[in-house]
């Protein structure tokens, strides 16, 4: 019987991991729409977002299968609540990068203005959090969970610095509001992922030790 | 374990004794039966000897043998058929020694052959678990291979088409070897090319598959280096011909004063010395770069050199009022290609007039062991550190606006550093912005 469950488990891993990479190469789909308004980027994503929602719910009935069928415990039983988390977490980041996608989409068709609101530095911290909790995920790597952890507090500070910038140029442009609010948009988009990934890092924690550290985000004695 | 049976031997044997002889006065007929006990006993004795003994030796070595130690040492016996069983076993060990060193030297070449092998292979099962990765492969996606190995392809490098392309392979059921199939991906700051073959079990179905990862970033790198160096050319070129070609057609105009004339001559005139000038360094370069090995070569002291290269760019020097200073052992002997040499000195002492602001310029010649050092260091602008790696490429501008109007080709310090690499020296650069800049030449003496 825990042949079987350990089959299966492997199996739930890898669709999880196929899910995750569709993700990722969603999110860097949405990044290369807005950074250099590719429409087509933006259809890209769109359609494939169709795809990982699927995986989604394929996913989740395999959990629950799982949990009915083999009623584990401990580990694998962490495991899977794991793995139910994590697909969640990630069909989210699957849906804030169509909202990026979007935004970028209605700012090609939109007078380009010159802005100096340094989106780089926030897209490459979202995209290594990204990266770094999906490869702990799939190496069950603690140590690069709390690395995690760490960096979502300076996501957090960019986003408000960005808040500020925009709010003020909308104060002094008032006719570009509509404009700068998709900036804005984008901007809580990219720190809303930065948290989904923290989400995953936790979890991939919980899965290996069986600390609960949210809220607190420190190791446990 | 051994003795157990002998020790019961001498015991039954030693009570038989006693009862034989406590019984021997009474009855004559138990005597008879005791002398055949007694026969008996020696019997069990000499058959323990000859044949349970060499048994159990043998027992023994085969266990040996299972554990892989090949070296032992057979028992010899009397009898024929332990006699025989030993040579069969002593062959059979001589034979299984073989083949196994067949197999690890098999296995130690082909482990070879995969860790030398730049291309990264990487060869999976039917769940796509890696079963074999060679050390290249772990480099390239930049992993430890201890964590790679079971792990599955996806785990490894996360990417959709390499899981769609995976997938495919392994999906043939019945087919036939067919040509790899390729795909490019992208795997963290590298552009890899995948390369894969399904792998047939005797029954011609799948069994896992093959993966060949080569790395195209140096390829892709290269391109780019050419792409740059062929626009850049046509670039240069096109810029004084425009400005000749501008100059002519105004030249046909009848209704010119003979100031515009001459102004327009003189135009043109300049403009056809530069192209010149870019054209004599590019085919300089090409020159260079052909005959690399074959540069004649003499023996001169490093002064000698200075002292031309700096009179050659005397007339510079006036012009700006810069003085340059010489420290160190003029009379270091150096073997070289003189003009050459002199040519590099005077390009890197021109640069450093030309960016120079301070009246000053500073030589310097040293000799470490058997290598001789030549700075030249400047006290001007400096040069910012992202520009430092791409100096010495051709056309490659600091100030573009700035080296083109002070008549630079470009291609100064491209040649600079081709001269001194046909010398076998190497040349480097430190700069400090709004310091100066120091270019050091380090040259065999004897080179």
């Amino acid at each position: 019987m825990q042949k079987h469950l350990d089959r299966e488990l492997q199996h739930l891993k890898q669709h999880l991991i196929l899910l995750s990479t569709l993700v990722e190469d969603n999110f860097s789909h949405a990044i290369k729409a807005f950074r250099e308004m590719d429409t087509l980027a933006t259809e890209t994503v769109i359609s494939r977002d169709q795809d990982i929602d699927k995986m989604e719910i394929k996913i989740e009935e395999e959990c629950l299968k799982l949990l009915a069928l083999h009623q584990p415990v401990a580990r694998d039983l962490r495991f899977i609540v794991t793995a139910l988390k994590i697909n969640n977490d990630l069909e989210r980041i699957g849906d804030l990068a169509v909202n990026i996608a979007k935004c970028a989409n209605f700012l090609s068709q939109m007078q380009k203005i010159d802005t100096h609101f340094h989106f780089s530095t926030i897209i490459e911290k979202t995209q290594t959090m990204l990266k770094k909790s999906l490869d702990a995920w799939v190496n069950l790597d603690t140590k690069l969970a709390y690395e995690i952890c760490a960096m979502d507090d300076e996501v957090d500070e960019l986003k408000r610095q960005q808040e500020k910038a925009i709010t003020q140029r909308i104060q002094e442009f008032p006719a570009e509001t509509e404009l700068l609010l998709r900036f804005l948009s984008v901007s809580r988009h990219l720190e809303r992922i930065a948290d989904h990934t923290t989400n995953i890092a936790e979890d991939v924690i919980y899965s290996v030790d069986g600390d609960i550290i949210r809220h607190h985000n420190t190791p446990a004695q | 374990m051994t003795n157990k049976p002998l020790f019961w031997l001498l015991f039954l044997s030693y009570l038989a004794l006693a009862t034989i002889i406590s019984l021997l006065q009474w009855l004559p007929l138990w005597a008879n039966l005791g002398v055949g006990l007694l026969g008996v006993i020696a019997t069990t004795l000499f058959v323990s000897k000859r044949i349970s003994n060499p048994l159990s030796e043998l027992q023994q070595i085969t266990q040996n043998l299972a554990k892989g130690e090949f070296k032992n040492q057979f028992p010899w016996s009397e009898s024929s058929e332990i006699s025989h069983l030993v040579t069969s076993l002593s062959d059979m060990a001589t034979q299984l020694e073989d083949r196994f060193t067949t197999i690890v030297s098999e296995r130690n070449e082909k482990e070879t052959i995969l860790g030398s092998l730049t291309d990264g292979v990487i060869t999976l099962d039917t769940d796509s678990r890696i079963q074999t990765i060679n050390h290249s492969a772990a480099l390239l996606l930049d992993k430890p291979i201890t964590q790679l190995h079971q792990q599955t392809i996806m785990e490894a490098i996360r990417n959709v088409d390499l899981q769609n392309f995976v997938h495919n392979l392994l999906k043939i059921q019945f087919s036939t070897p067919q040509s790899p199939d390729s795909l490019i991906i992208e795997c963290g700051q590298r552009t890899l090319q995948v390369q894969g073959t399904s792998i047939l079990d005797t029954k011609m179905q799948v069994s896992g598959a093959l993966i060949v990862l080569h790395d195209l970033s140096p390829i892709k790198q290269f391109d780019a280096i050419r792409k740059d160096f062929v626009a850049n050319v046509s670039h240069e070129l096109k810029t004084p011909i425009t400005l000749i070609k501008g100059a002519i057609e105004t030249l046909e105009d009848p209704s010119l004063t003979p100031d515009e004339n001459s102004h327009f001559l003189k135009m043109a005139k300049t403009h056809a010395s530069r192209l010149d000038l870019i054209l004599e360094d590019l085919l300089n370069l090409a020159r260079l770069e052909q005959n690399k090995s074959e540069i004649q070569k003499e023996t001169r002291t490093a002064g000698e050199l200075l002292t031309k290269a700096v009179q050659l760019c005397q007339p510079l020097l006036d012009e700006k009022h810069i003085e340059i200073t010489t420290t160190g052992d003029p009379e270091i002997p150096l073997h070289c290609n003189a003009p050459l040499l002199e040519q590099a000195l005077i390009n890197l002492i021109k640069n450093a007039i030309q960016y120079s602001e301070s009246p000053k310029i500073a030589l310097e010649v040293q000799a470490v062991n058997d290598r001789i050092n030549l700075t030249i260091q400047d006290f001007g602008v400096g040069i910012a550190p992202e520009h430092l790696p791409r100096l010495f490429e051709r056309f490659y501008r600091v100030d573009k606006a700035r080296s083109r109007q002070s008549g630079g080709t470009g291609l100064g310090l491209a040649l600079v550093k081709h001269i001194i690499q046909a010398h076998h020296g190497n040349i480097e650069v430190q700069s400090v912005k709004g310091e100066g800049t120091q270019f050091k030449i380090n040259l065999p003496k004897g080179a």
